[in-house]
């Protein structure tokens, strides 16, 4: 009997969690969080291809503090909140305290490490927004390649088995 | 025997580690007709004629290739700079190629970084059966740092991917407001150990003995430099009329800029290979640069070198190469054959070489 549920069943299942979108499709957001973990050109030119796309998106920016003063001379219309260390699910803590944002419509993490784009840390933000409301949630790794994750719960739980599986052979 | 390649996610514009890979991964598939290659992930990116394996890159920094091989046997597994564990009862040659340790050697700049390479790059190095090193100074930083033994580490130097972006034929694409313009060209990433106060503060003393130079000082790359030397520019108020900044630059206009260029300026504290100088050295452009680490291994005797910690020894050096026209001459007349010492062809048989030692 065919195996449907073994190694590549797996991947294929996590995989088509995410999908590779593009700028068009991320401006239907009218309100975006947004996570800039590296302070690059390349950060500049995706949000510039989202303003293009949708000149009236309001976008709250999440960054290092040394990057708030950049960002805010880039896009002035846009509030930049400081944030140092590790993006964790507390930087959404810092959000409501510093900035009025009615529920967002979207989360992007913007990272150049391609690594990122499974942290455990954005994958908490993410999950925690979605419990909040209905939030679509994105990725960009170095600003060229845009994805689009569309059940955060199930992918984080194919994740898990995935690494389960991994721990168990180590004991077989 | 079957052979896996790891390497970084896919990309649509193919930088850094990708680069690597790619090409030696190009010329292996030319030159080895025996074994057989898969790449982990993927490739949808490139065009090399490759099996897939699918592959979760979960969120542990070591990546467990536990599940991928019982499901996809393979003999030997390649990774490119990814830290990878393979449980010890799955036979299987793991081979880890590190570029450098930089962020180990420099926590002060690189300190979100320190963790990744002291434990999970020295776990992925400890585990591996052999390590490629792309320099005898990255060799030297595995041994002194991980506590490696000499013996299993491989020194395999980069070349140039794609090598037609290189091609003497290439012309590349003019950056606007440059063409009638001389200048000093630097390319170059971010960080501190790329040290670009030295690199300004050294042209601007030139700049400073020469007032009737109309020599510039071009530099590629992310806004965050522009951070760095924000302090520098401030105090030499006329400093943003030599120094220009291009942003990123598309792959055409980076060959334009190499080619236009009077001299190619390189004056990092630290590099495990140095690929600028590599890419400059290639087009025949003289080429000043530091007398550190692995910077010495690529350039040979075909360059000029300073002392990256001593602005007066970066411009002592820019004023030889500058001034002196036979000089510079003699260095661009050097510069090819040097850089033909360094190919992905050279990179993949030495690579072939060490697989099938291995598989022996």
């Amino acid at each position: 009997m065919e195996n449907l549920y073994g190694y590549d069943e797996l991947c294929r299942i996590i995989e088509s969690c995410v999908t590779e979108t593009d700028y068009k499709s991320i401006s239907e957001c009218k309100s975006l969080l947004m996570v800039a973990v590296n302070e690059e050109v390349r950060l500049k030119r995706c949000v510039d291809s989202l303003l293009k796309e949708s000149p009236g998106m309001q976008i709250v920016f999440i960054a290092q503090p040394s990057m708030v003063p950049v960002l805010k001379q880039w896009y002035e219309a846009c509030p930049s909140i400081a944030w140092k260390g590790k993006y964790t699910v507390e930087v959404l803590k810092e959000l409501g305290d510093e900035v009025r944002l009615s529920q967002p419509e979207g989360f992007f993490y913007f990272s150049e490490q391609p690594v990122n784009m499974r942290d455990e840390n954005f994958m908490e933000i993410a999950a925690l927004l979605q419990q909040q409301g209905d939030v679509r949630v994105f990725c960009s790794t170095i600003g060229e390649d845009l994805y689009e994750y569309h059940n955060i719960h199930l992918y984080c739980q194919g994740i898990r088995i995935y690494n389960e599986i991994n721990k168990m052979i180590d004991y077989m | 025997m079957k052979i896996g390649i790891l390497s970084q996610n896919k990309e649509k514009n193919i930088t850094g580690i990708n680069r690597v890979t790619l090409g030696t991964l190009t010329e292996l598939l030319k030159l080895d007709q025996e074994n057989q290659y898969s790449f982990i992930g993927r490739t949808d990116w490139f065009s090399l004629p490759l099996d897939s394996i699918p592959f979760v890159p979960a969120t542990d920094r070591v990546l467990s290739l536990n599940y991928l091989l019982k499901a996809n046997p393979l003999d030997i597994i390649h990774s490119h700079y990814r830290p990878f564990h393979v449980g010890s009862r799955i036979p299987c040659g793991k081979i880890l190629t590190i570029h450098d340790l930089i962020p180990l050697l420099f926590p002060e700049w690189y300190g979100s970084q320190y963790g990744y390479y002291n434990e999970a790059i020295r776990q992925g190095a400890a585990e591996a059966d052999i390590i490629i090193a792309v320099s005898e100074y990255t060799k030297r930083d595995i041994v002194e740092y991980y506590g490696i033994p000499e013996e299993k580490i491989k020194v395999v130097y980069n070349g140039l991917f794609p090598p037609k972006l290189f091609a003497e034929t290439a012309v590349g694409e003019a950056v606007a407001g440059l063409e009638r313009e001389d200048f000093l060209l630097s390319v170059s990433g971010v960080g501190p150990h790329k040290n670009q106060t030295g690199l300004v503060e050294g042209f601007l003393r030139y700049r400073q003995h020469h007032p009737d130079s109309n020599l510039k000082l071009v530099l590629t790359g992310p806004v965050r430099r522009y951070e760095v030397i924000r302090e520098i520019l401030e105090k030499h108020k006329d400093a943003e009329k030599y120094i220009v900044f291009t942003g990123f630059v598309t792959d055409a206009q980076l060959v334009w800029l190499y080619r236009r260029a009077i001299a190619f300026l390189y004056v990092s504290f630290y590099e495990g290979f140095g690929l600028p100088i590599l890419e400059a050295l290639s087009v025949g452009k003289a080429v000043i640069c530091s007398d550190t680490t692995s910077m010495p291994e690529v350039g040979g005797n075909a360059v000029e070198y300073c002392n990256p910690h001593d602005a007066d020894s970066i411009e002592a050096a820019i004023t030889h190469v500058i001034n002196d026209v036979e000089y510079r001459c003699g260095l661009e007349a050097l510069a090819s054959k040097q850089a033909a010492l360094f190919s992905y062809e050279r990179a993949a048989r030495e690579t072939l070489d060490i697989y099938r030692r291995f598989l022996k």
